[in-house]
């Protein structure tokens, strides 16, 4: 296990506040050494991740949550456009959806996703899984560097 | 005698051969009486009993086929002015099927041969006609098989079409049934993973209220925020269910069609939609309006969905300006809703209209994403269609199509 040299920044899109404050409790719990920075669209999530405005002094995230279901340009369309642009395309998304649905698992990881998540339905558990996260993505994987 | 066969009624109505199988109409074409009665006397003498009639020009030919039908054809070879061949031809005018048999003096090999192709039934010498009544036999049993295969025939394509059109039939019911089909799965797929959302921050939130007060760690402040997530999350269901359920009744509404005033229809909905308007100052405008085929209520509803987006979203601090215009193509209203609102980007203009699927977030616009899903199914189930087209920042216009005049709608209302 590798301590974590630097505090992580995780870009988290998602559109629903309660899902929100639901990760950052979750998050909490696990004991996650993260700054928590959230854009609530697809098309926020690109400006953030661009730095164009209004997330001109942004910083470059280490690890994106990606909620798939956004209003407006959906999930797909932002991972796609990470995945084309080569200043973003090395860091890690973690796909979060409520489906199950083959077609909606196979879709992201023929996106390259780095992996799909389910959101589940018991506090609990969402706390197990944020401790999952934590345990494998912050503390084992390691991650890229910051590009520009 | 004639074999008796006993004669299908059916194949009744192609010729109507004598019920009597003695009886025999024999139309004579010759010009001498004498030879006429010698051949109609050989045929009574084989128990016929023979109602004749002599002719010999083509217009008591075609006044004889007229007037009644007839079992046989004699027709001598050559009378002057109207040959065999002429008669033949009246014959086929005609279009019937009755034994034509040629009688005459003195006919070459070839002549007859001629005529065997052209269509007649056999000929004769009248200084050998010994075989005359036993051909005479054949040829009537050999027209009353081919009537009979006639009408065997008419019947089976008449069978065939009934089939062919039921079976078209039941290729449209099996159409609309499997369409059916996709939208029930489609429907009940959307409502299962729509509601399950909210119905996972509901128990996700229930959950960490129960854990925090049980270890004494609620914060007052944190405990409010909660329990407002539950209450969004139920409100959001509620909201959902009242919407599908309004979204099922709707595509299965039964209509009633009749001749519609849209601008009687637009007084209604603008009343209706009379706060939304004083609060945003929303000013509607619409002039002359054709009159349409439809339901009344239905049309209020599509007018209702699309006035009141129009009027949600606005652009900041603007007032709403929506014009309602129409013209009218191929037995078509086309009618436009034109506002100067947000707009949609073009990569968006298909998605609007699929059900719960939303532009914006729940804070900034409220709202199911059910309208223009519905707006849609009621414009299709009067034939129509609807489209949009926008300019992001500058404004939307909604298209849609309803018949006029008598048109018949798919669903089957005859108009």
């Amino acid at each position: 296990m590798l301590p974590a040299t630097r505090i992580v920044e995780l870009l988290l899109i998602e559109d629903s506040a309660a899902d929100v404050r639901l990760t950052q409790e979750a998050l909490g719990e696990a004991g996650a050494d993260v700054n928590i920075h959230v854009v609530p669209d697809g098309a926020a999530a690109l400006q953030f991740l661009r730095h164009q405005p209004p997330y001109v002094d942004a910083v470059r995230p280490d690890l994106i949550l990606l909620d798939l279901n956004l209003p407006g340009i959906d999930g797909r369309e932002v991972l796609k456009q990470v995945r084309h642009d080569k200043s973003l395309a090395r860091i890690p998304v973690l796909v979060l959806s409520s489906s199950t649905a083959p077609e909606d698992v196979n879709g992201a990881y023929d996106l390259c996703a780095n992996c799909y998540l389910t959101k589940p339905l018991h506090f609990n558990e969402y706390i197990r899984l944020f401790r999952d996260i934590d345990q494998f993505w912050l503390r084992t994987a390691r991650l890229p560097e910051r590009g520009t | 005698m004639l074999v008796g066969h006993p004669v299908d009624a059916a194949a009744e109505h192609v010729l109507s051969p004598s019920r009597d199988a003695t009886l025999l109409r024999v139309l004579v074409i010759d010009d001498s009486e004498s030879d006429a009665e010698l051949i109609l006397r050989m045929l009574r003498r084989e128990g016929w009993r023979v109602v004749p009639r002599r002719i010999d020009t083509a217009e008591q030919m075609r006044a004889a086929l007229h007037d009644c039908p007839w079992d046989l054809l004699l027709v001598d070879y050559r009378i002057p002015g109207f040959g065999a061949f002429e008669a033949l031809a009246v014959y086929k005018e005609f279009g019937v099927d009755v034994p034509f048999l040629i009688v005459s003096g003195s006919i070459g090999e070839e002549t007859a041969i001629k005529a065997l192709k052209a269509g007649v039934h056999d000929f004769f010498l009248k200084d050998s006609m010994a075989r005359f009544p036993i051909a005479v036999r054949r040829e009537l049993e050999e027209a009353e098989t081919r009537r009979r295969k006639r009408a065997a025939e008419d019947r089976l394509r008449r069978q065939a079409d009934e089939l062919a059109a039921k079976n078209r039939e039941l290729e449209t019911y099996a159409a609309k049934l499997r369409q059916s089909n996709t939208e029930l799965e489609h429907f009940a797929y959307i409502a299962s993973h729509d509601l399950s959302e909210p119905l996972r921050s509901i128990a996700a939130y229930c959950e960490l209220l129960v854990q925090r007060y049980r270890i004494g760690a609620l914060k007052p402040q944190d405990a409010d925020e909660f329990v407002g997530y539950i209450e969004q999350g139920v409100d959001r269901m509620q909201n959902l269910i009242n919407g599908l359920l309004s979204y099922s009744r709707v595509i299965h509404a039964e209509a009633a069609p009749a001749q519609v005033a849209p601008h009687e229809v637009l007084a209604g909905v603008v009343s209706s939609l009379a706060k939304n308007i004083d609060e945003t100052g929303a000013v509607i405008t619409y002039g002359n309006l054709p009159v349409v085929r439809g339901d009344a209520m239905q049309l209020a509803q599509i007018f209702q969905n699309l006035l009141s987006n129009a009027i949600k979203y606005r652009k900041a601090g603007e007032r709403p300006h929506v014009t309602i215009t129409a013209s009218v193509r191929d037995g078509e209203a086309e009618f436009l809703v034109s506002d100067n609102g947000i707009g949609i980007a073009p990569e968006h203009w298909e998605r609007v209209f699929v059900i719960f699927k939303r532009l914006h977030n729940q804070e900034t616009y409220p709202g199911l994403g059910l309208g223009l899903s519905v707006t849609k199914r009621l414009v299709e189930r009067h034939g129509g269609r609807i489209w949009v087209n926008s300019t992001p920042a500058v404004g939307s216009t909604f298209y849609f199509t309803l018949p006029l005049g008598t048109r018949s709608h798919p669903d089957g209302w005859v108009i």
